[in-house]
């Protein structure tokens, strides 16, 4: 490449950036510059710091009216508070203020929106009976969205145990729970999702694998 | 509190996860951007849908630029633009003179077998089949893997695969003569390359090759082959210097996409080589970063049991269901409603798939509609015309909400019908602002004219457009290159008879002043139902002023659409301002107004979604240099937007008329911007490559041909991406 070719093709890249006015996108070369430009890491723009994730306390818990759930995401490097958006017979969605939603029943995950790979919807019907009944096996269904928008679907066998009994700390509060392990398989896929139940039977802490490029959420109810 | 994934900051995560699939996988590339040794084929297929552009350079190979597509889990095409040097006529003294060629060529490649416990692969190719035959070889290619870290390949070649050590060719009779056909046409004084060799395919002599690959770890492997390619001298054979049949290199992956190789060829010389591959099948933002839709609201029995509603509220829902859809990027244009239904037509200008923004206006109804509306029906409508009639029961809407088998339910659930009529609707006023314009640079290139692979024009470019109704705009674009006042690039020497209503596209728009792009009105309308028209008239692109009038016939739950397409088109001033004229170019150079040209074109046009990702188009008819032919088109369509295509022209005009490449052809591609920046977008950006523009086979460019416009309200298009309703 020609110094010359170089120059104007910068010149061009950085005015592209710059084009004002809404019909300026349908330009074919800048077009596609610009595409290229926000799928590639430009050199010279550091990565943003890496936000901390943010701290729930019992006092803000205690502000928001109703049910709250807290999830934390990506290993622990994210965290939000979610409150119920809408109840639909015993499926529960819970929408974050950046409007990432997740829907549960009973307290197991059946869907996600607003992440990476979302779950878009699961049966989880024998897992919950299975943990109502102390352990057992179930047959799990998952749904995820493709690269191609299609509908990706997996059956799981899972097999249920008690691990025992827990003393946690959930928001500041101490709370005496019984572990459960649900180990679920298919030939693609494996995973292990972790509950703990209070006196009720209730699920207050979870973590459960959404898909394989999200991984697991955990989830907080205090 | 950040759940969403921000690219910036959560990558990392992301990645941890992905570690598995993170490495390099899959056959690498040889120097002629095919899978493959160094310049020998393997029997390796790349992944189903994969996309390679492969840059190489040797000192005396010269460069080859290839774009290799992977069409099928079988099948691949390959497009190459080549600049080397190749033999001239022989001297008395027997020396030949060498000069400089770029070379358009194609290839294709078909696995016949799989890799078996003792059976290697086995496909069969052909390499500059369509070209002007300078690589020209066909090949019967094994290549079988031995442990997990070594292939080993076999193969007889024919053509130049055929020249080293060749043997008669063990088919006698007609197979023993290749016959290879002088492409230069004496009479006609151009070359007529670019026809299918066929006669030549698999004749004359064959000769054996091989080569073995070594994976030292997943990113580095290295190469050697025996080369059947001897680069022998010949009348315009590649003027290549060989002095050893066995080539090295090294290939190295840094990461999944990248490709990097260094080469000893022929015994004498240093290569170097890179590949660059993308997946459509591979989202790199895997199903999306679009923020989370609204809930369904879901109705109790009772409130399902509601047969009327209170009329008077209609204004407040209306304006309530404004400002929900808004929050969507969609344009409510249009309501009616009934005691137990409700009609909205709507403008998405923000999703990829018009079934997601389906969804989304569903899940947004729910919250506003009265308990007795029962039934909603959707009609997306894009330039002023309403695509379809998507009619989905609430009731459904609310039962099968996150439940597993949602979308196929649904999608048994709705139907989809012409949309209706506009009359009962209480439409919006047109949307303001009404004018809207914008300005920035734009990046012009004129690819593969003689002598001149690229040439760039880069400059100002200042659009405007005035929506005078939804259905009715004037779209302007004027521009001034930032170049100055420039030389014509040197074009064809073009002595046919026909004018040069193409090939005079490098004269245009040189003087360096203000140029007029465009400047049209267009004007979009349902005929009847899945009956609709266009009507363009004006300065519709750089070299063609007219009036181009089309009819579609569309129905919205075939697979098949038909059109008809009438124009006028009057060439241009080549200044690009308002005048029309015709110039011819002198013998000196200088360029001399000889009157004016007119032509009427038209062609009839077949659509056929053929299914499994394939889509067909014929068009038939009259094009711009008054020859009458068919276009055939054939693309590959991903459900998440991409499409990869080919096109071809078959005209009237002789080859020899035609002039260097025989006949238009050509390829194209479509890349959604969803794909790479996750966030939901209509964008895309389109490009294509033709092998060399000819006055052959040309069409009028014709903003908003209506196939495109309507198409993405047809049953078909949304199923494609069904999956995206619920998200």
């Amino acid at each position: 490449m020609t110094p010359a070719l170089k120059t104007m093709l910068a010149v061009t890249f950085a005015a592209g950036l710059s084009a004002c006015g809404p019909l300026n996108d349908n330009d074919q070369g800048a077009g596609a510059l610009k595409l290229a430009a926000q799928s590639l890491s430009i050199p010279g723009r550091a990565a943003a710091p890496e936000e901390p994730p943010m701290v729930v306390s019992r006092a803000m818990i205690d502000q928001l009216p109703g049910d709250v759930l807290v999830v934390e995401a990506y290993d622990g490097t994210s965290r939000a508070v979610m409150v119920p958006a809408a109840i639909n017979l015993n499926r529960v969605t819970w929408i974050s203020e950046d409007s990432v939603s997740i829907v549960t029943e009973n307290g197991i995950v059946i869907a996600t929106r607003g992440f990476p790979r979302d779950l878009m919807a699961a049966s989880v019907i024998e897992s919950r009976r299975a943990l109502a009944a102390g352990g057992g096996t179930a047959e799990r269904t998952h749904e995820t969205l493709s690269d191609m928008d299609q509908i990706s679907t997996e059956v799981l066998q899972c097999s249920i145990n008690f691990i025992g009994t827990e003393t946690i700390s959930i928001v500041e509060r101490p709370l005496s729970t019984q572990r459960y392990e649900e180990n679920c398989e298919n030939e693609n896929i494996s995973f292990s999702n972790t509950y703990w139940l209070n006196e009720s039977g209730e699920i207050v802490r979870s973590r459960q694998a959404i898909s394989p490029e999200l991984g697991y959420l955990v989830l907080d109810r205090p | 509190m950040k759940l969403r994934y921000v690219r910036t900051t959560s990558y990392g995560a992301i990645l941890c996860c992905l570690a598995a699939t993170a490495q390099a996988e899959g056959p690498t590339y040889t120097n002629f951007g095919t899978t493959g040794l160094l310049e020998m084929p393997t029997a390796e297929s790349a992944a189903s849908g994969e996309l390679a552009t492969t840059l190489s350079y040797s000192d005396t190979a010269g460069y080859r630029t290839t774009l290799t597509f992977q069409l099928t889990e079988r099948l691949s095409g390959s497009f190459r633009y080549a600049i080397f040097d190749i033999y001239g006529i022989e001297r008395a003294n027997g020396e030949r003179r060498t000069f400089r060629t770029y070379d358009r060529s194609f290839d294709i490649e078909y696995r016949l077998t799989n890799e078996g416990q003792y059976m290697p692969a086995i496909a069969v190719g052909l390499r500059d089949f369509l070209g002007t035959g300078r690589y020209s070889s066909e090949y019967v290619v094994g290549t079988k893997s031995i442990g997990s870290n070594l292939k080993v390949t076999g193969g007889l070649g024919w053509g130049r695969m055929g020249e080293r050590n060749g043997v008669s060719n063990p088919l006698g009779g007609n197979f023993e003569n290749r016959n290879e056909v002088d492409v230069f046409d004496e009479d006609a004084g151009v070359n007529t390359g670019g026809q299918l060799s066929v006669k030549q395919w698999f004749r004359g002599d064959v000769a054996p090759f091989a080569g073995v690959e070594y994976n030292l770890s997943p990113d580095l492997s290295f190469k050697a082959e025996y080369s059947s390619i001897a680069y022998e001298k010949g009348l315009y054979t590649p003027a290549v210097d060989v002095s050893s049949p066995l080539n090295f290199g090294v290939s190295y992956r840094p990461r999944p996409g990248m490709e990097f190789g260094a080469n000893y060829l022929y015994g004498n010389e240093f290569g170097l080589r890179a590949t660059f591959t993308i997946n459509p099948n591979e989202r790199p933002t895997y199903s999306g970063l679009d923020v989370a839709p609204a809930p369904v609201k879901p109705r109790t029995e009772a409130q399902r049991a509601a047969q009327s509603w209170n009329r008077g509220t209609q204004p407040a829902i209306r304006e309530a269901l404004t400002g929900l859809l808004d929050v969507e990027g969609i344009d409510l244009i249009g309501l009616e409603m009934t005691d137990r239904t409700a009609r909205v037509r709507y403008v998405n200008n923000r999703f990829r798939s018009e079934a997601q923004a389906a969804g989304r206006v569903s899940r947004m109804m729910t919250q506003v509609m009265p308990d007795s509306i029962e039934t909603f029906v959707l009609e997306p409508s894009r330039r002023g015309v309403p695509l379809s009639a998507i009619t989905v029961p609430r009731t459904q809407l609310e039962d099968l909400e996150n439940t597993v088998g949602s979308t196929e339910a649904m999608f048994d659930a709705l139907s989809v019908t012409p949309a209706g009529p506009t009359e009962p609707l209480d439409l919006a006023p047109v949307p303001s602002p009404r004018f809207e314009w914008g300005i920035g640079p734009y990046l012009d290139f004129l690819l593969f004219t003689p002598g001149d692979p690229v040439t760039a024009d880069v400059g100002l470019a200042f659009d405007a457009r005035y929506q005078v109704n939804r259905n009715l705009s004037f779209v302007g674009r004027t521009s001034i290159s930032a170049l100055g006042e420039r030389d014509p690039v040197s074009t064809f020497v073009d002595s046919n008879d026909y004018v040069n209503v193409r090939t005079d596209t490098g004269y245009y728009g040189l003087t360096g002043g203000l140029r007029l792009d465009r400047l049209y009105a267009a004007y979009v309308d349902r005929l009847a139902p899945e009956v609709y028209g266009r009507l363009t008239a004006g300065y519709l692109e750089k070299m063609y002023g007219g009036v181009s009038g089309e009819v579609l016939y569309a129905p919205v739950d075939k697979s098949w659409a038909i059109g008809a397409e009438l124009n006028y088109a009057k060439l241009r001033d080549q200044d690009m301002g308002f005048d029309f004229a015709l110039y011819e170019t002198q013998p000196n150079g200088d360029r001399v107004e000889v009157g004016d040209y007119d032509v009427v074109t038209g062609h009839l046009s077949g659509y056929y979604d053929i299914g499994d990702g394939f889509h067909a188009q014929v068009d038939v008819g009259k094009y711009l240099a008054g020859d009458y032919g068919a276009t055939f088109s054939l693309d590959r369509e991903f459900e998440n937007g991409w499409t990869v295509g080919g096109f071809f022209t078959f005209t009237d005009m002789p080859f020899s008329q035609f002039g260097e490449g025989s006949f238009d052809k050509g390829i194209r591609l479509t890349i959604p911007a969803d794909y790479f920046v996750g966030s939901p977008t209509r964008r895309s950006v389109n490009t294509g490559v033709r092998s060399l523009t000819r006055d052959g086979g040309a069409r009028l460019q014709v903003a908003g041909r209506l196939y495109n416009t309507v198409r993405d309200g047809n049953l078909n298009e949304l199923s494609d991406t069904s999956g995206r309703f619920w998200r």
